[in-house]
């Protein structure tokens, strides 16, 4: 009896303990782990390719910028050690903060803590209506000179200039975007061979003129029209006609596009103005708004929009007077088809622009990612289409799907937190070792 | 006889075979050394003064005086391994693919009586006793903001929980009939009931300009804390059909009760920065500055309490060896969750308060619904006379689920499905004491809960998906005196 009683107490003990032992606290992540990198505002001044641009009085572009902790690091050389280069361009009207907004840091600091991605550097610019550089294209002093700028000062800016340093070779530069972005970076990519070692976007204007032909940007001329209540209405009224400043984004994209594809200074070679002496310079912006220096002629000056009252820089202009900027629509006002506008655009296609034998996608490793949930712009077809394209055309690109969820479908930027990860992952990758 | 013998022995293989039947919501595992120590199968038996909960008819057996306390040391082993995604695959900030544990907490449950004999209608039992008729109690941290959400706030440790308590005093009287074969009790109970409980609420973000993720959801933490009365009715009969055969009927009647008190709405708001063109004062603001927002208010809710039924059927196989098996339906459909209505609103100012589509989203009322199925439990007890100075108890029983058909558990109430408890345990009959000890030990199902659920259609997830495994032991101690 007496074994088995203590038998039976220490069975029970034994439960009791087992049963009653604290197992700790419930944790997510192990902060400690993740060595955070920074990111940092600043802002640079281009001088050439910026410096008439729209109300950027001080051709000033605001940067925003993420460094790993590594950049930090002494390497083996005595030297800090060098990262890969990524440029990131936001979509329509996204500032430089907008991949930031969107969770880049932490999520960067948490893969590269993790061992998902190498680290990297990553350079964010503004496509804002206050700077403009709708599109990242246009030699144009109104859209700024974007394709000077991306793919050549910027790079150097960044290689150069930058607060890290960088590794100099087309294989550890790369450059992605998101809506307008994706078409930003293609176009740069495309424009400067040899430059970027890889190209990654996410559903933006990749064929403006659609699979067929005749969609894409061409379905929505109705709706810059519908969306301001134009329709048949005068668009050059200085009060009611075609309003720039509005939330109207297909309506902005258009006046985005007009300035970067078909400005009223389309063919003003900045190379000129540079050289012209300082106290000319007025004279010849004003040249700007007369129709005797504008190629005019080739389109229909029903169409033609002029802004005035944009500032112009007042330590340059100071003296100017009745200075305007202005484009050409793609459209007229019942939203038909101006076809010598609209020929400025498809010249500005990217398939036109890789049909150009100077252009080339060589040793590019190519990203394209889309949403069949995407509303704006007609990009999921522009996307499917450029992707076909490519593929038509014998490049492999990695393609990648985004689908949401109940109520949460995958449109405009809603995924972008998401979509880095995606992004950044096959980034690292095209870095290689 | 052999009927009787048959059915006992039918009844305890059910008992033990049985899968298709499981646990009782919140409703507690018993009370006593003696009860428990025999799964729960008491009410054939009542001869102490846990019969109050038991069958109030067992009073009327009782023919001396006596009171008596006990205390339950419970703890509960659950853990989840969530995989609470939006729409499957996005994170939500939940501790998914990790295995979580509840909070570590011994809980105690006591519980007392006294029972004596009045000279009324002949002469009758009457006791008075207080004891826990249903008790939850879980806590939880399993959520941290995802990343890049906010890091600059932090969520109380006790996010997901529920302490609630129903407490019954109770007055239980009993007299015999039939030259005493038959005996009828009644327990009229004063019920307080007893609630704290928080929860985290992921509501879709109402400001559009910045819905995008991980903003889609505000997270909001709302803790309540409040009480109520309520009556309640016991009802019992005990039948001796042979001096070595009982049977035991019981119906317990709990009224629904009114829940008022405290709450704390807490929203946790998302801290976005260097958007210029939101303005700091603004309604947009309240949704990228990153500030925790505030709202105390008055709350009520009702807690609708499940009826239940039992019989029990108690065989003395042997000299030393009394067999008993009890069986119990509970109407856990009568119970619905919670409701929370949210009145006399305060803490609130700027565009928190004047701007009225904020107001509303910041004052909402919030629904904690289930759709519970009834429930059944079988029960088997053993009790062996060792000897003149020890009892042996011990039994298992059986319960089904409250939740089986749907699969949609939360953090506060974990019930995985058909649990099996085990329990044994002594009592030492010392001079004119009893001093029991009992321990035992409840083996839950693991559970798949496969995907969130909004079953209202209210905006709000109604479960919390994941994998459960759960286990739970409790040890008892008691005593009682006679006089």
């Amino acid at each position: 009896m007496k074994i088995k009683t203590i038998v039976a107490l220490l069975v029970l003990t034994v439960l009791l303990v087992a049963g009653c032992s604290d197992r700790g606290v419930n944790y997510d992540r192990d902060v400690t782990e993740i060595k955070a990198g920074g990111d940092l505002t600043k802002t640079h001044v281009f001088y050439s390719e910026l410096l008439f641009q729209m109300q950027n009085k001080f051709q000033q572009m605001p940067f925003n910028s993420y460094w790993p902790n590594v950049a930090f690091e002494i390497g083996d050389g005595g030297q800090y050690q060098s990262v890969p280069l990524l440029i990131l361009l936001p979509p329509q009207d996204g500032n430089s903060n907008y991949y930031f907004q969107h969770g880049l840091r932490e999520i960067a600091d948490e893969m590269i803590a993790n061992g998902e991605i190498q680290p990297m550097a990553i350079l964010c610019i503004p496509n804002d209506k206050i700077y403009g550089g709708y599109f990242y294209a246009g030699n144009s002093p109104a859209a700024g000179f974007y394709d000077d700028l991306i793919g050549k000062e910027l790079v150097r800016y960044a290689e150069e200039e930058f607060f890290v340093n960088t590794i100099r070779t087309q294989e550890k530069r790369a450059i992605g975007g998101f809506g307008m972005g994706a078409y930003g970076a293609y176009r740069a990519a495309i424009m400067n061979p040899g430059v970027f070692g890889a190209v990654s976007g996410f559903a933006g204007p990749m064929d403006f003129d659609g699979a067929d032909n005749a969609s894409g940007f061409m379905d929505l001329f109705d709706d810059a029209l519908n969306e301001q209540g134009l329709m048949g209405q005068d668009l050059q009224n200085p009060i009611t006609g075609f309003n720039y400043q509005g939330d109207w984004h297909v309506s902005r994209l258009f006046v985005g596009g007009g300035f970067a594809f078909a400005s009223q200074t389309t063919g003003f070679d900045v190379d000129t103005v540079t050289s012209f002496p300082f106290n000319q310079l007025p004279k010849l912006v004003y040249t700007l708004n007369s129709s005797d220096s504008l190629p005019t002629d080739t389109f229909p000056a029903a169409n033609v929009i002029t802004f005035p009252g944009f500032s112009v820089p007042p330590n340059t202009f100071e003296n100017s007077v009745d200075y305007t900027f202005g484009f050409y629509l793609p459209f007229d006002s019942t939203g038909g088809l101006v076809a010598p506008v609209w020929e400025r655009w498809m010249q500005n296609n990217l398939d036109s622009l890789l049909a150009d034998p100077s252009n080339n996608l060589d040793g590019v490793q190519l990203w394209m990612g889309n949403s069949s949930e995407s509303t704006f712009g007609n990009y999921n077809d522009q996307t499917n289409s450029w992707i076909a394209h490519l593929k038509n055309a014998g490049l492999a690109i990695q393609t990648y799907n985004m689908v949401g969820y109940d109520g949460h479908p995958a449109n405009k930027d809603q995924y972008m937190y998401d979509i880095l990860r995606e992004l950044l992952l096959f980034h690292s990758e095209s870095f290689g070792n | 006889m052999r009927f009787l013998r048959f059915l006992v022995l039918f009844l305890a293989i059910v008992t033990l075979c049985s899968s298709g039947t499981n646990a009782s919501g919140f409703e507690i595992s018993g009370i006593g050394t003696k009860a428990m120590g025999m799964g729960g199968a008491f009410r054939a038996i009542a001869d102490d003064w846990t019969a109050a909960y038991y069958n109030p008819a067992g009073y009327a057996k009782i023919f001396d005086s006596q009171y008596g306390a006990s205390n339950g040391f419970l703890h509960d082993r659950f853990e989840v391994t969530p995989n609470y995604l939006w729409g499957g695959q996005y994170e939500s900030g939940i501790y998914n693919d990790q295995i979580n544990y509840n909070n570590h907490e011994i809980l105690s449950n006591p519980s007392g009586g006294f029972v004596t004999r009045l000279p009324y209608f002949g002469e009758i039992g009457a006791g008075v006793s207080a004891f826990q008729l249903f008790d939850e109690n879980n806590t939880w941290n399993l959520y941290d903001f995802p990343l890049a959400y906010n890091s600059q706030l932090s969520l109380p440790n006790d996010q997901y929980s529920i302490n609630l308590d129903v407490v019954a005093f109770q007055l239980t009287l009993a007299k015999e009939f039939m030259n005493d074969k038959l005996s009828l009790g009644i327990g009229l109970q004063l019920l307080r009931a007893d609630l704290v409980y928080s929860n985290i609420y992921f509501r879709d973000n109402p400001y559009e300009a910045i819905n995008f993720r991980p903003f889609e959801k505000i997270t909001q933490w709302n803790k309540n804390d409040g009480n109520g009365y309520g009556f309640g009715v016991n009802l019992g009969m005990l039948y001796n059909v042979t001096e070595k055969f009982n049977i035991g009927l019981n119906a317990r009647v709990p009224f629904a009760i009114t829940l008022s008190g405290n709450s704390s709405l807490e929203y946790y708001m998302p801290l976005i920065q260097n958007i210029d063109s939101i303005q700091p004062g603004t309604p947009g603001h309240l949704f990228v500055a990153g500030n925790k927002i505030v709202d105390k208010a008055d709350f009520e809710t009702e807690l609708k309490l499940p009826t239940s039924f039992g019989i029990g059927l108690a065989y003395q196989l042997t000299e030393k060896l009394l067999v008993s098996v009890d069986a119990e339906y509970t109407m856990w459909s009568n119970y619905e969750g919670f409701n929370f209505l949210y009145t006399n609103h305060s803490g609130l100012n700027g565009a928190a308060d004047s701007s009225q589509f904020v107001n509303d989203f910041l004052t909402a009322n919030v629904s904690d619904l289930v759709e519970w199925e009834n429930t059944g439990k079988v029960a088997l007890g053993l009790e062996y006379d060792f000897n003149d100075n020890f009892t042996l108890l011990g039994g298992g029983s059986v319960d089904q689920s409250p939740s089986r058909e749907n699969s949609l558990l939360t953090p506060q109430f974990i019930d995985t499905g058909d649990k099996q408890t085990f329990s044994g345990g002594l009592i030492w009959h010392y001079r004119q004491y009893d001093l029991g000890f009992v321990t035992s030990y409840t083996s839950y199902p693991d559970l798949n809960s496969g995907d969130l659920v909004d079953a209202n259609a209210d905006g709000l997830f109604d479960n919390f998906n994941g994998f459960y495994k759960a286990e739970s032991y409790e040890t008892v101690f008691s005593f009682i005196y006679r006089f």
